[in-house]
């Protein structure tokens, strides 16, 4: 078949010409979707803090186009119209997997997370200490923010649900309330009244365990 | 190559959902039923959340058209994966042919068993068939022709010319 059959195709057909291992198909989704891959490989890599080379993420990539290709992973994808978001995802779990696999080394774990992935990170997201600085100094810092740190996990622990990716969203990852209404499919103002409330409630806490 | 592919499912831990799942959270085409769950998980998970983070930045960036170049040589290595594919592929459809050579030559030298051996050569020469890339293609292809010319049809009626 002559690429020209295939010019501007439509995500979906992409998608199913290369499931059913068309090649000029699969040549063109490589030439689409390379980009979005290679920066979410990066984007992983630089915000979990792991030393990488330029090497590490052309063999991640390889990896991921095997696994869409020959693993014929692609099946899988329920909205083609989401395809890029759902390979930034899947070359975001197979960064992580290939440092594991190659290098032993493991994501950041879910408490030190806030810490591990904000000490490099790319300058919009803060870590604790920024969101909520302790009016301590010298050695007292580390053992009060210890306490802080303990008393915003109970206290976002006792958040719904969605509020709690809301906070989580704007708080550690820096999104602005825009971005987490269009993410979240949810209004601005709900979400923007979501995170003001969520605020109230744990500086209301902190200030209850005199961290504040 | 199998290694590899399997070894993709581990990044994310036992109980995560998977990014079709997430994908389809973050469109918001999930039932409310489906988005409870999920939305509790994402809550607690860090590696997840971070997927959600970046599925939503990247989608829009791609969107945008905001993204850093890739790199050539990259991009001709993942090429390659389905003609490396391709090749084992030909080594099959190579036997099936055979095969249905074979059965059918026999079908004559055994006379005996010429309906069975005629039979085998048909079902093989059909698994032949069907396996062939360069058949596929021509029905995709021929497909793609059919699909343009109704198009072309369905335009013509809408917008004729005076």
């Amino acid at each position: 078949m002559d690429s020209s059959d295939l010019v501007k195709p439509s995500a979906g057909e992409l998608i199913q010409g290369c499931i059913k291992k068309d090649k000029r198909a699969w040549e063109i989704f490589v030439e689409r979707y390379s980009k979005v891959i290679y920066w979410a490989i990066r984007d992983r890599l630089k915000r979990f803090g792991y030393n990488f080379e330029d090497e590490d993420i052309n063999d991640i990539h390889q990896d991921v186009f095997i696994a869409l290709w020959a693993g014929n992973k692609l099946a899988q994808l329920k909205d083609s119209e989401k395809v890029a978001g759902w390979l930034v995802m899947i070359a975001g779990n197979a960064a992580i997997d290939y440092f594991r696999r190659t290098k032993r080394q493991s994501p950041p774990n879910s408490i030190s997370i806030y810490e591990e992935i904000y000490k490099n990170g790319d300058g919009e997201a803060r870590t604790l200490e920024e969101v909520l600085p302790s009016k301590a100094a010298g050695p007292d810092r580390e053992a009060q923010l210890g306490e802080a740190r303990e008393v915003l996990k109970s206290a976002i622990g006792s958040l719904k649900p969605k509020e709690r990716i809301a906070v989580k969203l704007n708080l550690l990852h820096g999104m602005k309330h825009g971005e987490i209404a269009d993410a979240l499919k949810l209004p601005v103002n709900t979400v923007s009244t979501t995170i003001a409330r969520a605020k109230k409630y744990l500086k209301e806490k902190l200030e209850g365990n005199r961290l504040l | 190559m199998g290694e590899k592919m399997t070894k993709l499912h581990e990044a994310k831990a036992a109980g995560c959902p998977d990014e079709a799942a997430l994908a389809a959270f973050l469109g918001g085409k999930l039932k409310e039923t489906g988005t409870r769950p999920i939305e509790e998980h994402v809550a607690g998970c860090p590696i997840c959340l971070e997927n959600v983070r970046a599925g939503y930045l990247g989608e829009r960036l791609y969107n945008e058209k905001d993204l850093p170049e890739s790199n050539t040589e990259i991009i001709r290595k993942a090429k390659g994966i389905a003609k490396m594919d391709s090749r084992k592929k030909r080594i099959q459809t190579g036997l099936w042919l055979t095969a249905t050579i074979a059965a059918f030559a026999l079908s004559f030298t055994a006379p005996k068993y010429f309906a069975q051996f005629l039979v085998a050569a048909l079902i093989l020469g059909f698994k032949w068939v069907s396996e062939s890339e360069s058949i596929r293609t021509l029905i995709v292809a021929m497909d793609a022709k059919r699909r343009h010319e109704q198009e072309k049809e369905i335009t013509n009626r809408i917008s004729p010319r005076s």
